[in-house]
């Protein structure tokens, strides 16, 4: 079983995003399953995806990369156990540091064969979110494999160099993309990053 | 901070300080129409829930939109959804209650910054009451 966790502040698209990589992946005839994990006691996105035809187990009321560690072990090992995928598709709370998500599979997920981060940044907000959460954001390129700049219909091209030249210096090695969800502008790359 | 979340353990939030320090809402109201609404009745009654949330933040000093987002769902005639990543922006709509649907159940999650983990509460459930002349019964 292979993970992809797809990190990213809240309303940075990941849900959607998350939904466009699984399409294609069950084209190309993979097997999923899909954890999502809300901070609060109620979610929202858990049974969205599921309408749209993917099974998923729902973690609440904490952040899986800290209060809830175990709860993403024992989760990892019944959808392993229940749906025997291909790959499952881990999208963590918008708070969640992806990094310290990462040891826990680590550690405690040996079944997992290759994990990869993908972490998405709202060009729209990307200089409050500095202003306000900057080591989040910071701790969520760090740990990304590939970056995907999102809602990048939402600036002009001035705000969007500035947003890529920020999100370079911040993501390492990570491959970085321009992607719009909502125009699909730049998915076809993104997808084929992940496809 | 509504009951049983616990944003206070994202230790790697602690050193951010009070400024992001997030408040969590999330919970659930059954929701009786009487009479029952038309589709478009319903979107503006949850438009202006959230016009009136996002006053009620603006005022409690909100820096910081995470999200807002929600359903309103009734059974047998489908979901309305609803979710925003800014105070000023109009919020997304999809989807919609279709016929003359007379109890659905509202779920509401919301994630701000710089509004005390206390206050939220009062102040989604003030704007509901103030949106739709009705007192919405949280089930956390």
């Amino acid at each position: 079983m292979n993970l992809l966790c797809i990190a990213g502040f809240l309303g940075s698209g990941k849900t959607t995003v998350l939904l466009e990589i699984a399409r294609a992946m069950t084209e190309e005839g993979w097997r999923l399953a899909v954890i999502e994990n809300e901070i609060g006691e109620v979610g929202v996105d858990g049974g969205y995806v599921r309408e749209q035809g993917l099974p998923v187990q729902e973690l609440f009321g904490g952040c899986i990369c800290c209060t809830l560690q175990s709860g993403l072990a024992e989760t990892l090992q019944t959808v392993q156990s229940r749906y025997a995928p291909d790959w499952v598709i881990v999208e963590p709370t918008g708070l969640a540091a992806p990094g310290d998500l990462l040891g826990v599979i680590v550690d405690h997920c040996p079944e997992i064969d290759i994990i990869r981060v993908l972490t998405l940044v709202d060009a729209a907000r990307w200089p409050m979110l500095l202003e306000i959460v900057e080591p989040l954001v910071t701790a969520q390129l760090k740990a990304a494999d590939v970056v995907a700049v999102n809602k990048i219909d939402q600036v002009d091209d001035e705000a969007l160099a500035s947003v890529m030249q920020g999100v370079r210096a911040l993501s390492g090695d990570a491959t970085v993309l321009r992607v719009s969800a909502a125009t699909g502008a730049g998915m076809e790359r993104l997808l084929g990053a992940f496809v | 901070m509504a009951k049983g979340h616990d944003a206070g353990g994202h230790d790697h939030l602690r050193h951010l300080g009070a400024k992001a320090t997030p408040a969590v809402f999330a919970a659930r109201a059954d929701v009786v129409f009487a009479p029952s609404p038309q589709a478009d009745q319903v979107e503006v009654a949850i438009t202006r829930f959230l016009a009136a949330l996002s006053g009620g933040l603006a005022d409690a000093g909100c820096t910081l939109v995470g999200h807002i987002k929600g359903t309103l769902a009734a059974p047998g005639h489908a979901d309305l959804g609803f979710h925003a990543t800014s105070l000023a922006a109009r919020p997304l709509l999809t989807g919609g209650i279709a016929g003359d649907a007379r109890e659905a159940v509202l779920t509401v999650n919301v994630i701000v910054f710089g509004v005390p983990d206390g206050d939220l509460p009062a102040i989604v459930t003030e704007a509901w009451s103030r949106a739709t002349g009705t007192q919405a019964v949280w089930r956390h």
